[in-house]
């Protein structure tokens, strides 16, 4: 009976495996651990401490080097050490960052900042917009040290970004966009359907940690 | 007789002019600058059937998208000996600011107040002169670049200047305005560089061709 039970257990935890595997298919791309498959370009850097990515300094990015993704959700779990702190995730990148301003101008940034009023921006740069490009369908971003899921899907020339479960943007390429305001906002035109992506570590005074980096491929 | 060397002469040019045409093609009207477009600082001028660039650091693209195997002829001359230009080539995407381009393609050098890594013809900051071949302060230089798949050659007035082949080693980034190392493109977006003088005043280089043709092989 023991055996049989050892048994059963061992083919149930197999069937468990393979299911979830096959259902929820995300492929972790942070170890928790270190910063393999990923690469640092620009002033500042990334540290992992206590299985947390923890930004510092900046502004630069944290890029995935395992190549350009496209028709995919890109999950990534995050939290701001202080009230509010600034940081984001680019994605749509052309090209492999050399440094940080081409990603900037020529892929988007998903902006991760609470308070845009407090460094005299708009809601155009509010937690989960194309930063200065797309206005917030929902204001969903929870101050420090609470946890924010966020995900972003990249399907086809459409960009989906939900924080928390609400839709915050979603953007097709072509749509309108409001003029360039500032030297540091993105240049305007077309993104690729598919891109290298990354985390942005933005200032001395901005701390954020993350926690998950994922992602799998959209089921069409 | 005379009507047969008339005959001879009108085959002999029908031959000889598709030739000619098919070959080099202009992307420089020499009136104005349809088909180019300005990104950055400053801009073109067209004068007397020339390109001149004013104010920068920017620079005028080709729109007519990423070129590769190919030969690249640029005619320029420039006014004074620290007159600053310079070719564009191998930018892996359409430019919308100047910066792109000098850290994810090449600019062929046109500054012969440089040293060796820095002077016309070489790719800038990346390769040595291998002959200084610009002509004095006024006078024509005829400036071929081949693009050869991931080789890139560069000869100035007959010489040849740069002799570069994806990969191979290149000297430290020394200065932040430097190009970022690693590969270039096979096939990229071409543009000139308007560039002021040190003393921030317009370098007075005059560009009169700027024509491509695909490299045989």
């Amino acid at each position: 009976m023991i055996r049989r039970a050892v048994l059963l257990t061992i083919a149930l935890s197999l069937g468990t495996l393979t299911a979830s595997a096959q259902s929820d298919g995300w492929k972790e791309l942070f170890n928790g651990k270190d910063l393999t498959g990923w690469k640092h370009v620009g002033p500042g850097g990334m540290a992992v401490e206590d299985g947390l990515i923890k930004t510092h300094g900046g502004m630069g990015l944290l890029y995935w080097t395992g190549g350009k993704v496209g028709d995919c959700v890109i999950r990534v779990v995050f939290k701001m050490r202080d009230r509010n702190d600034n940081s984001g995730v680019f994605i749509r990148i052309p090209v492999e960052p050399r440094e940080e301003w081409m990603p900037v101008h020529y892929g988007y940034e998903v902006q991760i900042d609470n308070e845009p009023e407090k460094s005299k921006e708009d809601e155009y740069h509010y937690t989960g917009t194309l930063y200065s490009l797309t206005k917030p369908m929902a204001k969903a971003g929870k101050p420090g040290p609470e946890w924010n899921t966020m995900e972003i899907i990249l399907d086809g020339p459409r960009t989906i970004v939900s924080v928390n479960g609400k839709k915050v943007t979603d953007y097709t390429e072509g749509q309108p966009v409001p003029e360039r305001k500032f030297d540091f906002e993105p240049q305007h035109g077309p993104r690729p359907l598919k891109g290298w992506f990354g985390l942005q570590n933005h200032s001395d005074n901005d701390v954020v940690f993350f926690k998950q980096v994922a992602m799998k491929p959209l089921n069409k | 007789m005379l009507r047969r060397s008339i005959l001879l002469l009108a085959v002999l040019a029908l031959v000889a002019l598709p030739a000619k045409s098919e070959e080099w093609k202009q992307i420089f009207n020499g009136k104005d600058l349809t088909g180019w477009k300005q990104v950055g600082p400053g801009h073109f001028e067209v004068e007397n059937g020339m390109l001149k660039p004013i104010g920068g650091m920017g620079l005028l693209y080709d729109t007519g998208g990423e070129i590769q195997n190919s030969v690249i002829r640029v005619v320029f001359k420039v006014t004074k000996a620290d007159d600053n230009a310079g070719v564009f080539i191998r930018i892996p995407v359409e430019p919308r600011e100047e910066w792109m381009p000098v850290h994810y393609g090449y600019e062929v050098q046109i500054y012969d107040a440089g040293d060796e890594h820095h002077s016309t013809g070489v790719l800038y900051s990346l390769t040595t002169a291998l002959a200084r071949a610009a002509k004095p302060v006024g006078e024509w230089n005829t400036m071929e670049i081949t693009l050869d798949g991931p080789h890139t050659v560069v000869v100035l007035n007959g010489k040849k200047v740069t002799d570069y082949t994806e990969g191979q080693p290149v000297p430290e980034r020394t200065k932040d305005y430097e190009p970022h190392r690693g590969r270039r493109p096979d096939a990229g977006y071409i543009g000139l560089q308007n560039h002021p003088r040190e003393d921030k005043s317009d370098s007075e280089v005059y560009f009169k061709e700027v024509a491509i043709k695909p490299l045989k092989k």
